[in-house]
């Protein structure tokens, strides 16, 4: 259980706060998207959980551990962070991406060994993309990065994955193959996912929960029947949104 | 499903290449000098003074001398500061994300020559190895403190800052040029061209195993230089504490470079030519990367010192050779740069 509580920061104490005192709890075992406009913060949210910026006030607790006591090991145990647009200066090959998520388990001047690299391998067979290890990173399809990014995630084997728009730059397909492999991974491997999205769809048809985030508040929590509403979403993005669907939702927006 | 082999045929078979490439230069390099030394020669005294020969001619003494004084000692120099300068280069490029990095350009020469000119002319009391160092790692602190904005240090500022600091502790040189006399002029010009003529077993013992404790620190975090590659932010997610290893590497890095210069002034381009070769042969991952640019950077620094040597009858400092294939090679590279890194 990831527990958020009165959370507060603020990159520049001249400027409003990105983050404004935001508590939440999040379920085990469970995908919770934010969702939100640019410049929400959900990005910074994000960060915030994954433990890369001190936040000025509030705390993070996952499994009653207090994320800001812990040293960069113990908390990259804990959770594992997808970044966006990700581009790497030299051509590695994809298993050696991989393997960098096992370096929270190996000491400082340590190299990964043969159980470190099958434990990378049987990741990679899990995202589906096996033959691929040896491949140049820097050449593969946006698509097959995001995989390559999800694999070391689960070689990092930390119980909360963070991902930052997975599915950004990805088309149609991809989207839907990366949402349906999260899904699958989630139940396989007892995680907890928390993932930022633009497209309300997309977050309505495969979260269990969804944050509705808006200029660094929690406008809503909860369900996506409680929170994917025309006046709702229409208030996020101050935009007339319609939803229609029983169970399954469709969201449009029809001024366009 | 199979795991596929850590260490492969191909890379039994390259590093013994180089290492036997390696041991060939020492060969040659030894007969090469003032005067030619054949090889035929090299071994028979060699043999006569491992096996304690007595009653040795007057011939055999005369090659001990010039080989065991003067040219053993060159070598061995000559290796030393070619891994030095490669593998701070290497960790360099990685940890600034950046393959046109080298010590030279990150200003760390242009303060460990500053330091060096100061306790040649001035200090003489203060060996120069820690004069150059703390010159040296100012240089960088500076570089760094003017390139950084907002936890980030953009590639573009870090070269302006570099050049900016470069010039302003490459004055300062001039100014102690300009006020020393004559005599201790001459030998500080000469040594900014860079040069190993003052190679002996002194500056060896004062040098060498320094060098090799950098190295050595390099080469165990090795590993880790592939996930700094990808970011401070990157490097934390992953259970790497970046800020830390960055300050410890570029100390390494400062104290390798320092102690190349006092030993043999300003050799540069070897710490960014040497990588980007040994990456078209291994690949860039880290972990074979590191130990094989700091192998070539041996073997190319001997055979640039034996060209010095051998090339004329009058020794062409070292510095002038490496910047004489090194600035055409920097200028392919940035030409080529876009295709290959940002592919």
């Amino acid at each position: 259980m990831i527990k958020v509580s009165q959370l507060s920061f603020y990159y520049n104490e001249s400027e409003a706060p990105s983050i404004n005192n935001v508590s939440m709890t999040i379920t085990k075992g469970t995908v919770t998207t934010i969702l939100g406009p640019n410049g929400s913060g959900k990005t910074t949210l994000l960060k915030c959980l994954a433990g890369f910026y001190k936040t000025q006030t509030g705390e993070i607790s996952i499994d009653g551990r207090n994320l800001t006591t812990l040293s960069s090991v113990q908390r990259s145990r804990l959770v594992s962070y997808m970044p966006q647009n990700h581009h790497t200066v030299f051509p590695y090959r994809v298993i050696d991406i991989v393997l960098m998520g096992r370096s929270c388990h190996l000491s400082p001047f340590a190299a990964p060994r043969k159980k470190d690299f099958d434990l990378a391998l049987a990741a990679l067979e899990t995202v589906g993309i096996g033959k691929l290890s040896q491949r140049i990173y820097t050449k593969l399809s946006g698509g097959e990065k995001q995989l390559v990014l999800i694999a070391r995630s689960l070689a990092q084997q930390s119980p909360v994955m963070l991902m930052d728009e997975p599915i950004s730059h990805l088309d149609y397909k991809n989207q839907i193959t990366v949402l349906r492999l999260i899904r699958s991974i989630l139940s396989a491997h007892e995680l907890t996912i928390i993932i930022t999205l633009h497209d309300p769809n997309m977050a309505a048809s495969f979260s269990d929960e969804i944050v509705l985030f808006k200029q660094g508040k929690i406008l809503k929590k909860g369900k996506v029947d409680e929170t994917i509403t025309s006046e709702l979403l229409s208030q996020l993005y101050d935009i007339a949104v319609s939803v229609t669907g029983e169970g399954y939702k469709l969201i449009y927006c029809p001024e366009v | 499903m199979h795991a596929k082999k850590q260490v492969t045929a191909r890379d039994v078979f390259v590093w013994s290449l180089m290492l036997m490439l390696l041991l060939v230069s020492c060969l040659v390099s030894l007969s090469i000098g003032a005067y030619h030394i054949s090889v035929k020669d090299i071994f028979c005294t060699l043999f006569q003074s491992m096996f304690g020969v007595k009653d040795r001619t007057a011939f055999v003494t005369t090659m001990e001398t010039a080989l065991y004084e003067i040219r053993v000692p060159r070598i061995i120099l000559a290796i030393a500061v070619g891994m030095s300068l490669a593998g701070s280069g290497v960790s360099l490029q990685a940890l600034f994300r950046n393959p046109l990095i080298d010590p030279f350009i990150l200003g760390v020469s242009a303060g460990a020559a500053l330091g060096a000119a100061l306790s040649l002319a001035f200090l003489p009391h203060i060996p120069v190895q820690i004069v150059s160092f703390v010159c040296g790692l100012s240089a960088v602190t500076l570089v760094l403190f003017l390139a950084r904005s907002r936890r980030e240090v953009p590639v573009l500022s870090l070269i302006l800052a570099g050049i900016v600091v470069s010039s302003l502790f490459s004055a300062g040189v001039a100014v102690i040029q300009l006020m020393v006399d004559p005599y201790r002029l001459g030998s500080i010009i000469f040594w900014l061209m860079g040069s190993l003529t003052n190679a002996s077993w002194k500056v060896i013992v004062s040098v060498v195993p320094l060098m090799v404790f950098g190295l050595v620190l390099l080469h165990l975090m090795r590993w880790r230089l592939n996930i700094l590659s990808m970011g401070e932010e990157e490097a934390r997610a992953l259970g790497v504490n970046a800020s830390s290893y960055r300050t410890i590497i570029i100390v390494i890095v400062s104290l390798l470079t320092a102690l190349s210069v006092s030993a043999c002034g300003i050799i540069g381009w070897v710490g960014l030519m040497v990588p980007h070769m040994a990456r078209l042969i291994v690949g860039s991952e880290h972990k074979r990367l590191v130990p094989f640019t700091i192998l070539s950077g041996g073997i190319f620094m001997l055979w640039v010192d034996t060209l010095a040597r051998g090339l004329t009858d009058f020794e062409i400092p070292v510095g002038i050779i490496t910047s004489l294939c090194g600035a055409p090679f920097f200028m392919f590279l940035l030409k080529r740069s876009r295709e290959i890194w940002e592919s």
